[in-house]
């Protein structure tokens, strides 16, 4: 995906390493704990999918993200959604300069640790 | 007088207790939820993290003012789960989840000793830390722990619970000035973690209440709509 233009070239970045930037900031979401296993019906576009996190390309130039989470029992499940959101958008559109058109939230699983 | 209403009559009496300190922490937060706001560069810097603490704690009271005291547990079971479906925003839900484990760990009778204190405080941490894949430094999860620990530390010192609140606000303090250089982003800004800063104002607020300070019942509504 292109993110610059200039007169010496393009700067490009792999769905794959904007996965990564999501993953990662995923990871110090309140609430997750822990990754989904991806969408159970497989989008036929899907370019790239690590572990919870799909990227597709938007019409816009932008990337819409899929993440898979699983979430600690008892949180209300809405408000963390919300968080997770707002979280790993603004992280990948300051890391990549990119817009998040879209963040699908899945919660594949609810989990509890204490 | 049966047990089953003694313990009642006490679930009652714990309620005004709760409902009196929250308040306190009420009144302060929505005293100093701007300044809380501003400080509010991580996870995302939206300026909403005062309001979020202020609204959690909000229905935090309107929770308890809905609970009924038929019996303790029963009645600590309800409240903490009521207040995790009401937490607003990443702040709220770690503050309800430092509520929980303190109102699950609370003696069953008797004044609030300092192995009391900290098994309480001990359990909010536990309970905090557990909802997160990877915690990050400089944040209210850190203040939380170095809350605990000091709790922890003073737990075989005879004082009366007073001084002990005095000495977490104290290292609450320190804690709080350290999450400036704990985090790059917060490092960055030239600024102390938002949510650690509204706990410690809560903490403060809950201190001088024990201690006596009088609280207030503020006029929700309004204040809501002024804000």
């Amino acid at each position: 995906m292109q993110l610059q233009e200039t007169a010496l070239g393009q700067l490009l970045v792999s769905p794959r390493a904007i996965a990564q930037i999501a993953e990662r900031s995923l990871d110090e979401c309140y609430g997750v704990v822990g990754l989904g296993r991806g969408a159970r019906i497989r989008r036929a576009f899907a370019l790239r999918r690590r572990h919870g996190v799909e990227v597709i390309p938007s019409e816009q130039g932008g990337v819409e993200l899929t993440l898979a989470v699983v979430i600690a029992y008892g949180l209300n499940l809405a408000e963390v959604a919300a968080t997770v959101r707002s979280r790993v958008s603004y992280e990948v559109e300051r890391v990549t300069g990119l817009e998040v058109a879209r963040v699908e939230v899945r919660i594949d699983d609810v989990r509890s640790r204490d | 007088m049966s047990d089953l209403e003694t313990d009642s009559k006490v679930a009652g009496a714990e309620l005004a207790l709760v409902r009196r300190l929250a308040l306190a922490a009420l009144e302060a937060l929505e005293r100093e939820r701007q300044r809380i706001d501003g400080l509010n560069v991580y996870p995302v810097p939206d300026g909403d993290t005062g309001m979020n603490l202020v609204l959690t704690v909000r229905a935090l009271i309107e929770e308890l003012d809905a609970t009924q005291s038929n019996g303790r547990t029963a009645c600590r079971r309800d409240f903490a789960r009521a207040l995790l479906m009401r937490a607003r925003g990443s702040s709220g839900v770690i503050l309800s989840q430092i509520v929980r484990g303190a109102v699950e760990a609370a003696p069953d009778s008797g004044p609030i000793g300092g192995r009391a204190l900290a098994a309480m405080l001990e359990r909010s941490r536990d309970a905090a830390y557990s909802a997160v894949a990877k915690p990050a430094e400089g944040t209210i999860l850190t203040l939380m722990r170095e809350l605990a620990d000091e709790a922890r530390g003073r737990r075989r010192k005879t004082m009366p619970l007073e001084q002990r609140l005095d000495a977490l606000v104290e290292r609450g303090e320190e804690a709080l000035e350290r999450t400036r250089e704990q985090s790059p982003m917060l490092a960055e800004a030239g600024v102390v973690d938002a949510g650690a800063a509204g706990l410690l104002v809560c903490l403060r607020a809950i201190a001088r209440a024990v201690a006596g300070a009088p609280v207030v019942e503020p006029a929700p509504a309004l204040r809501l709509v002024s804000s």
